[in-house]
């Protein structure tokens, strides 16, 4: 299922890749730790450099001072696009990270404390529940309190909603839909090869739970029918925090959950009822599946994309899989007309005033979608589905937010800057919403940006665009 | 030295003074990667005033020695994409990076001028630009991540730079902290108070832009000097309006000679084009693999040539030049209007230099001008050089104004002998361009590199003469010492400074 231990097993030729780069320096105002420090040591440049010297064996280990240099890095891999060398700098970070077992992510107690929390917390919806009921309790308290310093800058203050959504079910896409004229805009059941697997994850799903919701009334919209799947975390929160093995197990079980899902897709009923009624759905042979894995979280994507090479599964960002220009949807193109002004308070469901005022916003990429997947135009092409949507250009916009997985709580010294540049940018473009497809930069950049500022999820937007659904 | 560490965390965060064994080895070098030397202790000041602040502990640490041998100077750097080692340490040196005095300060739309910050990156500041109509014209191709710092002390040039100018041409003041540590204002960028004095109490005065022409050109004269003169720290930039029009030609020859005997033909019938590059052979195969551009083997040249200004009128010179370019049987001919198409016509030369990695782990790059009538000739030396020492050899030409840049790709784990070629194949190059008329230096700076070139071009008293200049700004000689000037020249023109306040 993996490529041969991929990291550890580099080839001495693959080693021969640190020699194409050529120390120009073209990195340097791409990689968002150098910006915020001005050190070397903490561009992708001064990291290869020390990386160099592990491999050619000048040093047989890198001193506290180089090995902090590596943890440091937010494998944002922004440095890979601007490379004209085409350097594989991830490839070569995480191989000298694996050179040293202990790296400063994995030892102490708070090592410990995080191995913990990767091996189980993410992988088991009781606990990540049990988790956000304890997030809630601490918000109660701090309001009863509210002079009590915070654990951390990311601590979540804004009420978290949360709505189950079931697992092993199929959300489809027959319901009917009124358009805008009270017509009957939905169509009966769509082609079997127009049921996507979305999975729940772990840290979407715990804090913006909503976002999921959207995203299955948005695909649901675009005309496909979303099975969810019973799977944990995929693996990649663990892996981009220098837990390879605990990353490899989760995503193995991610896969066979994956699997185990397209089997009961296929294969017809078992315990579930509502597959049963799309008959459709059971021709299929399992070998020729091509039911894409759709992801709303930048992360998951990239990471999923990058580890699995089971050449059956596609895998896809949601902004990938609906294509703006042809879209074959139960609602038209032209039902897209409810026109969002406003978006202030933290309701949720707030409702969308009509009027002619167009809302400004900025789109900030996730780097896991724009550097990772190279999805660089795909989410603005799909925003500008949204009559009376601007989306304002803003500097630094495809710089990391310093969110990177859990690097926000494990180094916050380093992300906080980060976090504090993206949000003055974000000021600067003088708008109050910013749209982002990924929980970690929702949650870092709303913790960044100062009351009245909204950050919301592009699902989310999409979603309030459609009429409400009616089940007549 | 622990004294002077402990008296700079005083002044400085602990995660400004980098003192480590592995944070100097990072330093060792810029992105020259033949020279290499470790600096004492690197710094990274937030602000003008923390400059200045570290230059005056350098300067007591310096007065208490007992050994005037070992006293410390100081270099400043940029993001170190220097290409003739201009900001690599000398010996006993404190390397002051800048890359923390990154801000934007004013933009001045209607006089045309920004103020920037000396570690301001310049394809920033364009970035910054947009939707003003205007623009910052000095583009080298390290654009992406070099400061406009390291632009003027290398008073660099760049693609465009044969229609514009260079950096000197687009610079209108500075804020420098001179060698004494004293901060200082020159051109028209003046404090907005000057009452009582000293600037340095006054590190976050109001700067204004005032036209001056009257006085001596000092910026002119600092511009250019490798920070051998001090440090800039703030700059004062004129901004270019963005011409209405654009004409992007993109012709490719099948031998580099005809490409260069098409630049002289435009240049003798007296076009004036935005920008005039050749890409020759290597440098094609290296970006062809790398972006895959699309030209056949056959392929081993590249003109590109860049019309801008009123559009009717870019249109009429546009037939001209192609009806010239027909007569030279050019193997394909490209033109746009198009942005899009534009940055991909211009890809085979932003993308070249670094996309030699893929072809070689390194690669030499180096810099010489001929006058531009010169080009076929100075091409055709350089191509008997390269193979004379059996190198791999890529040219990129500013063929606009005559500026070389060869470049040497080679891996010295296959090749063992290849550097020490390399330098004497250089030696040669640089003998045939100044005999052709030439120069040493189009836009890298002489540096490290190029010091020991100096006396084919300068004699004694020429440079003695510069020197001389030097010493008004820095008498101590701390500022950037031994560079620009042979080792020679540096030593005796050390030994001849007074040694003050000992």
């Amino acid at each position: 299922m993996f490529e041969e231990n991929a990291e550890i097993a580099m080839r001495d030729e693959e080693l021969d890749k640190i020699k194409a780069c050529i120390h120009c320096g073209i990195c340097l105002s791409a990689c968002p730790t150098y910006l915020t420090t001005g050190n070397e040591g903490n561009s992708p440049r001064g990291r290869l450099y020390l990386i160099k010297d592990l491999i050619q064996g000048e040093v047989s280990e890198l001193d506290a001072t180089g090995q902090e240099y590596l943890d440091n890095c937010l494998s944002c891999m922004a440095c890979e696009t601007v490379c004209p060398s085409g350097v594989e700098y991830i490839r070569l970070l995480d191989y000298a990270r694996h050179e040293k077992q202990e790296n400063g992510y994995t030892k102490g107690f708070w090592g410990l404390l995080r191995k913990f929390s990767f091996a189980f917390l993410l992988d088991q919806r009781y606990l990540l529940n049990l988790g956000r009921i304890g997030l809630k309790v601490l918000n109660i308290f701090y309001k009863l309190f509210p002079f009590l310093p915070k654990l951390s800058k990311m601590q979540p203050t804004r009420e978290i909603s949360y709505t189950k959504l079931e697992v092993n079910k199929l959300y489809p896409s027959t319901e009917k839909i009124l358009d805008e004229d009270g017509e009957n805009a939905g169509i009966e059941v769509c082609e079997q090869s127009r049921t996507v697997l979305f999975n729940l994850g772990c840290v979407m799903d715990t804090l913006y739970n909503s976002v999921h919701h959207d995203t299955i009334k948005v695909l649901n919209a675009a005309g496909y029918h979303v099975y969810v799947p019973a799977s944990g975390c995929c693996g990649a929160l663990a892996s981009h925090s220098g837990e390879f093995k605990i990353g490899e197990k989760q995503t193995e079980k991610f896969i066979q959950a994956q699997c185990d899902a397209l089997n009961k897709l296929y294969k017809g009923p078992d315990e579930n009822a509502e597959i049963e009624d799309y008959e459709p759905f059971q021709r299929r042979a399992i070998e020729d599946f091509s039911n894409p894995i759709v992801f709303n979280s930048a992360g998951c994507g990239a990471y999923v994309k990058d580890k699995v090479y089971l050449e059956s599964l596609v895998i896809k960002d949601i902004a990938e899989l609906i294509d703006p220009d042809n879209w074959l949807a139960p609602i038209s193109l032209g039902a897209f007309k409810a026109k969002l002004t406003s978006l202030k308070g933290t309701d949720e469901n707030a409702e969308i005033e009509d009027c002619e005022q167009s809302l400004k916003a900025v789109y900030h990429p996730a780097c896991h979608l724009y550097h990772a997947q190279g999805l660089t135009t795909q989410y603005q092409s799909l925003l500008a589905l949204i009559p009376n949507l601007e989306l304002i250009p803003f500097l630094e916009a495809e710089v990391c937010c310093g969110s990177a997985g859990f690097y926000n709580l494990i180094k916050p010294k380093l992300a906080e800057p980060i976090g504090e540049r993206k949000a003055a940018n974000i000021k600067k473009a003088g708008v109050d919403l910013v749209i982002t497809a990924n929980p970690g930069c929702m949650s870092q950049i709303e913790a960044h940006l100062s009351e009245g500022y909204k950050v919301i999820h592009p699902m989310s937007l999409l979603a309030r665009c459609f009429p409400e659904k009616s089940n007549i | 030295m622990k004294k002077l560490l402990n008296s700079l965390k005083k002044i400085l965060k602990p995660q400004q003074v980098l003192n480590k064994p592995e944070d100097l080895r990072l330093y060792d070098t810029d992105a020259t990667a033949l020279f290499k030397n470790k600096p004492r202790l690197v710094l990274i000041p937030y602000d003008t005033e923390e400059v200045s602040k570290i230059i005056l502990e350098i300067i007591s640490y310096n007065k208490k020695l007992k050994n005037p041998q070992e006293k410390l100077s100081f270099v400043a750097r940029g993001a170190g994409t220097g290409l003739s080692g201009g900001a690599i340490a000398a010996e006993n040196s404190v390397l002051i990076s800048l890359a923390m005095l990154s801000k934007l300060i004013f933009v001045d739309c209607e006089n045309r001028v920004a103020l920037v910050e000396s570690g301001y990156v310049n394809a920033t500041l364009n970035k910054a630009l947009l939707g003003t109509g205007l623009h910052f014209a000095p583009d080298p191709s390290s654009q992406l991540a070099c400061t406009i710092g390291g632009n003027i002390a290398e008073n660099a040039g760049g693609i465009h730079c044969y229609k514009y100018g260079v950096t000197a041409d687009h610079v209108l003041g500075l804020e420098i902290v001179s060698p004494n540590g004293e901060i200082q204002y020159v051109g028209s960028l003046v404090p907005e108070c000057t009452e009582n004095g000293t600037a340095h109490k006054h590190a976050n005065l109001n700067l204004k832009f005032k036209k001056t022409l009257s006085d001596l050109d000092v910026t002119g004269l600092f511009i250019g000097t490798e920070g051998t003169f001090g440090i800039v720290t703030k700059a004062l930039l004129k901004l270019t309006p963005n011409q209405e029009a654009f004409i992007t030609i993109q012709v490719s020859f099948s031998a580099t000679l005809t490409c260069a005997e098409v630049v002289s033909e435009l240049i003798r019938q007296g076009f004036k084009p935005a920008a005039l590059e050749i890409i020759d052979n290597h440098a094609v195969r290296a970006v062809n693999a790398a972006y895959n551009l699309g030209f056949s083997d056959e392929v081993k040249a590249v003109l590109l040539i860049e019309l801008d200004g009123i559009n009717e009128e870019i249109l009429k010179e546009s037939y001209r030049i192609e009806a010239l370019v027909s007569d030279f049987n050019p193997l394909s001919y490209k033109t746009t209007q198009d942005v899009a198409e534009r940055l991909k016509l211009w890809k085979v030369r932003k993308g070249s230099a670094s996309a030699f990695g893929r072809i070689a782990p390194f690669w030499y790059l180096y810099d010489a001008v001929v006058p531009r009538s010169k080009i076929p000739a100075a091409l055709q030396g350089v191509e008997r050089i390269a193979e004379k020492y059996n190198l791999m050899l890529a040219n990129l030409v500013h063929a606009g104004d005559g500026n070389l840049h060869p470049n040497f790709l080679y891996d010295p784990e296959k090749d063992i002998t290849v550097i020490e070629r390399i330098f004497e194949a250089s030696h040669e190059i640089m003998r045939l361009c100044v005999d052709l008329g030439g120069t040493l230096s189009g836009e890298h700076g002489i540096g490290v590199e190029k010091q020991e070139y100096m006396d084919y071009l300068f004699s004694p008293n020429d440079m003695q003469k510069m020197l001389d200049v030097r010493a008004i700004f820095d008498p101590e000689y701390i500022s950037n010492p031994d560079k620009i000037f042979p080792i020679k020249v540096c030593k005796e023109c050390h030994r001849e400074v007074p040694a003050h306040g000992l």
